[in-house]
């Protein structure tokens, strides 16, 4: 047991160190253990909504490939937006007016018909133009559809092979009407053409 | 030469004894014989000289006074040990002449007899102590205690029952077995019969030793059987004896011993170790911020780095639905571009056949009973115009054409037909008319 003087000489000589102890557990040592008490809890959360690697690698793959159809897909868009005069232009076939006139001509002569007029007719109640064509126009560059009138004579079995034969022959000229009159008698009739070019 | 583990001094009077006891049980003896110093602590000192005693010394001494008093068992509860001093020390003041506040007292129970306590009391003068202790400190030693050199309460023969007489110059002890048994105490004189004196306390029947630390009444000696006598003026029998102390002050049986008190602390020194602990707390409480620190510093990061994978996630995950919606507005814009570009074709495709398809139709379907007369197209559509001999004909033409007409984007309208002579025949004129719905439903 110790003696009243010996406590009280222990005392003073711990005095210093208690007085540091105590100041720092006050007012350093309470601080820091309740900040890392808060680390620790919003360590604790964090971690419960922490994604694991595998789900990050999986999350960043499935990223990957998106962005690499996506491209694919963008790619794709554009070559068809790129290409899309030539295709509609292929669509159409030979554009230039006097190539497809003079191949006209030359079509109208090997079926067996007499070639009367063909001309240009900015007007006709002879037919319309589609709207899908007017808009394949504009994509080739064409500024407004051109109307072309042709009138021949001949049977109707010539004109239904002439006409047969336009169609395949990939020129870019599309009959949307026509007209058959019929001539004096013993004469073939009369058949007008609306082509659109 | 090894250093002794203890060192014994044994002074009595003018025979001053110095035993070294080696760490494997070695005793080597060192008599000075009438020493020229007469105080106490000279003549240690001339004991010390020479070589270096071992780092523990006990000095048994003569000069210590020795008594037994009787004190209430009461007086001492509740004393602090110094109080304690003090009550013993008054209470033996008239026995020994020393005023209790300049000598060193040690004391130890012996026994209880009804409400008193018997004590062993040992007492010297401070002074001579604190002379003792600086002996010892210049020697290298540390004074582990002063005692009388009697009443050691252990036999120096053998173990059992034992009982001794032991004579000392100025005092006569006898002591016997049992830690707490009284111990009796009585002026000694050589010339003088002692025998009687100790008869009544002696135990019959068992062996009492006889230790002779100074002159002895010889008939009284003499009645002792020699083997339980113990003369220290023979050296073995000193050895036995000295050997008999220092199993007591190893096993520290050897109370009551006179110690130095301690030593107050220098105030140099006490602010030194004041400053030292405080020091050494505030290093305990730096390091215990620096581990800390570094402990939170660590949490810090592993939090920043589980906020980062958590912030990464999302963002993947909005990365992710974005990606999804402008995949999937480029997959439609692809399909529209395909639908449209299907679309186009289609429509020039059927743009170029529609006419000679249908014109194929009409000349396959005609009857034979049925004359064209009359086919043009105009805003609306495809008009057929002629003459027949049936009224049915019209209609056979109209519903054999619905086929090819609804495949190429016209809707057959119901013919028209009205009767009519041509040279005497009765005859039918007939319109049929194929209304165009390419634009209209859109195809």
């Amino acid at each position: 047991m110790m003696s009243g003087d010996a406590r009280q000489s222990f005392l003073k000589l711990i005095l210093p160190a208690l007085v540091i102890g105590c100041g720092y557990a006050v007012f350093h040592g309470a601080g820091l253990h309740k900040t890392g008490t808060q680390l620790e809890t919003d360590l604790a959360n964090a971690r419960s909504r922490e994604p694991s690697d595998l789900e990050l690698t999986s999350l960043s793959a499935r990223e990957g490939e998106l962005r690499a159809r996506l491209d694919s897909v963008s790619v794709a868009i554009a070559e068809r937006e790129r290409a899309q005069p030539a295709t509609s232009a292929a669509l159409l076939g030979e554009r230039r007016r006097t190539e497809v006139l003079a191949a006209l001509t030359r079509l109208v002569a090997a079926g067996d018909l007499a070639l009367e007029a063909s001309r240009p007719r900015p007007r006709s109640n002879l037919g319309r133009v589609p709207s899908r064509l007017l808009a394949l126009g504009r994509r080739v560059g064409a500024a407004e559809p051109g109307l072309w009138e042709v009138r021949v004579v001949g049977s109707y079995p010539a004109v239904q092979e002439a006409l047969a034969r336009l169609a395949d022959s990939g020129l870019g000229c599309i009959p949307l009407g026509l007209r058959m009159e019929p001539n004096a008698a013993g004469l073939p009739p009369s058949w007008t053409w609306l082509l659109w070019m | 030469m090894a250093r002794p583990v203890l060192t014994l001094i044994l002074v009595r009077d003018e025979r001053v004894v110095r035993a070294d006891f080696g760490a494997r049980g070695g005793l080597t003896l060192r008599r000075l014989e009438r020493p020229a110093e007469e105080d106490l602590a000279s003549k240690v000192e001339a004991a010390l000289a020479g070589s270096a005693p071992a780092r523990g010394l006990a000095v048994l001494a003569s000069e210590v006074f020795l008594t037994t008093c009787l004190l209430r068992s009461a007086a001492l509860t509740g004393l602090t040990a110094e109080e304690a001093r003090r009550a013993v020390g008054y209470e033996v003041e008239s026995l020994s002449g020393r005023p209790t506040a300049t000598s060193a007292l040690a004391y130890a129970e012996l026994a209880r007899q009804g409400a008193d306590s018997s004590f062993l009391v040992q007492e010297l003068d401070s002074f001579e102590l604190e002379q003792l202790e600086g002996v010892a400190r210049r020697s290298g030693a540390r004074l582990l205690g002063v005692a009388h050199p009697g009443a050691l309460r252990r036999p120096l023969n053998g173990d059992g029952s034992w009982q001794r007489i032991e004579l000392w110059p100025r005092a006569l002890i006898a002591v016997r077995d049992g830690g707490n048994e009284p111990v009796l105490i009585a002026a000694h004189d050589p010339r003088r019969g002692w025998r009687e004196l100790v008869t009544p306390w002696l135990r019959e029947g068992a062996p009492c030793e006889l230790l002779l630390g100074a002159p002895a009444f010889a008939p009284d000696a003499e009645a002792t059987a020699p083997e339980l006598r113990c003369d220290l003026a023979v050296d073995a029998d000193l050895e036995r004896f000295l050997r008999a102390w220092a199993g007591a002050l190893r096993e520290k049986r050897a109370a009551p011993l006179l110690r130095p008190p301690p030593r107050p602390m220098p105030t140099s020194f006490r602010v030194a170790l004041a400053v030292l602990v405080a020091l050494l707390v505030a290093g305990a409480c730096f390091a215990h911020a620096t581990l800390l620190g570094q402990r939170h510093d660590t949490l810090r990061a592993e939090l920043l780095r589980a906020r980062e994978r958590t912030t990464t996630s999302r963002a993947l995950q909005r990365s992710l639905r974005d990606v999804e919606r402008e995949l999937a507005e480029a997959d439609a814009q692809l399909s529209q571009l395909e639908r449209s570009e299907q679309r186009l074709r289609s429509s020039v495709e059927l743009a170029r056949t529609r006419l000679p398809a249908i014109l194929e139709a009409i000349a396959a379907q005609r009857p034979e009973d049925m004359v064209l007369q009359s086919l043009y197209t105009d805003r609306e559509g495809m008009h057929l115009a002629g003459l027949c001999l049936g009224p049915e004909l019209p209609d056979q033409l109209a519903l054999a054409l619905e086929g090819t007409a609804s495949a190429y984007g016209w809707s057959v309208n119901q013919a028209r037909k009205e009767a009519t002579s041509r040279n005497g025949t009765l005859a039918w004129e007939f319109e049929i008319v194929l209304r165009d719905v390419v634009d209209r439903e859109g195809g």
